[in-house]
C-alpha cells in the first residue's frame, strides 16, 4: 500500500485498511474473547509498523548514497 | 482514489536546480514531507505512550473488573460517533478529488461537510463526558479514559482549525487542480486521516476490547 504520507490518497487507503483490521479485531473480541482481539490487534499493528518502517527507510535513504559524500 | 503524490526529493525542483542537492537538504525527500513525517511519527509515539499506560493499568488491575464495576461505557453512542468521524475522511477525500477535477463547488461542499462532521464528533464527545457518570478522578480507569479520549479530542480540535483555514481558502478560490495548488487541502487531509485512524484504535481499545 505504500507510504501513507506520500499523498492524501495513500493515507485514505491506509484508513480503509485500518477499518478492515478493526472489523477483524471487533469480530475476534465478540466471537472469542478480549484477549484474542488484543493479540490480533497487536500482531496487525506490529506488521504495519514493520511495513511503514521499511517504507520510511527507503524514502529517507542512506547517507552512503548521498552524492555529496567525499 | 488514485492521486498524485506530494513532491518527494529532487524531482519537485528539477526544473530550477541540477546536480547534487544543496547542503542541509536531503536528496531523497522534500523538507516539507520530512516535516510532516517527523510530526506524524512523534504523534504516533505520543499516542503509543498513552496506549502503553492503558494496557499496563488494565493488566495490573484484574481483567475481570475492567472497566470497574458500576461503569457502563456508552458503546452505541461511541460507535455512532465513530461512523461520524470516519465519514468525515470520505468527505475530505471527496473534496480533494473534486479540486483535482477543477470542481470548486465539490471542494467547498466536501470541506464544509468534513468540518461539520468533525464538529459533530467533538460535540457528541463532550456530551458523552457530561453524561458518562464518572470523572478523571475516579480511579485509574477514569484517568486513562479521559486522557486517551481527551488527547484524541485535542487532535480533532487542531484538525478542525486546519480545516477552518482550508474552508476559508476554498471560498476565496485559493485552490486549483494542479498539485502545487491544492497542498493546503492535501496536507490537512493526511492529518485528518491520521486522526481518524487513531480514533479507530482508541475506540476498539477502550470500548470494544
Amino acid at each position: 500500500m505504500g507510504n501513507p504520507l506520500k499523498s492524501e490518497g495513500a493515507a485514505f487507503r491506509w484508513l480503509i485498511a485500518v477499518i478492515a483490521g478493526a472489523a477483524v479485531v471487533i469480530l475476534a473480541t465478540v466471537l472469542i474473547s478480549s484477549a484474542a482481539g488484543a493479540i490480533i490487534g497487536f500482531l496487525m499493528i506490529a506488521y504495519v509498523a514493520v511495513v511503514i518502517a521499511k517504507g520510511m527507510l527507503h524514502m529517507l535513504g542512506s547517507p552512503d548514497e548521498d552524492p555529496r559524500q567525499d | 482514489m488514485e492521486s498524485a503524490s506530494i513532491p518527494v526529493g529532487h524531482a519537485a525542483d528539477e526544473h530550477e536546480h541540477h546536480g547534487p542537492p544543496e547542503y542541509h537538504k536531503s536528496a531523497r525527500i522534500d523538507q516539507t514531507v520530512l516535516g510532516i513525517l517527523l510530526f506524524i511519527l512523534s504523534e504516533i509515539m505520543l499516542f503509543a505512550a498513552f496506549f502503553a499506560a492503558y494496557f499496563f493499568l488494565r493488566v495490573v488491575a484484574s481483567p475481570e473488573s475492567w472497566p470497574p464495576a458500576g461503569i457502563e461505557l456508552p458503546v452505541l453512542i461511541a460507535g455512532i460517533n465513530t461512523v461520524v468521524l470516519v465519514s468525515s475522511s470520505f468527505t475530505v477525500h471527496y473534496a480533494l478529488e473534486a479540486i483535482k477535477h477543477n470542481n470548486h463547488l465539490g471542494l467547498k461542499l466536501g470541506l464544509g461537510l468534513t468540518w461539520l462532521l468533525g464538529a459533530t464528533f467533538l460535540f457528541i464527545q463532550v456530551n458523552e463526558y457530561i453524561h458518562i457518570g464518572f470523572s478523571a478522578r475516579d480511579g485509574a480507569f477514569g484517568s486513562i479514559f479521559y486522557s486517551l479520549t481527551g488527547l484524541h479530542g485535542a487532535h480533532v480540535f487542531v484538525g478542525l482549525l486546519l480545516l477552518t483555514f482550508a474552508n476559508i481558502r476554498a471560498w476565496r478560490g485559493h485552490f486549483g487542480p494542479e498539485q502545487k495548488n491544492h497542498l493546503g487541502v492535501e496536507v490537512p487531509g493526511i492529518y485528518w486521516h491520521f486522526v481518524d485512524i487513531m480514533w479507530i484504535v482508541v475506540f476498539v481499545t477502550i470500548y470494544i476490547i
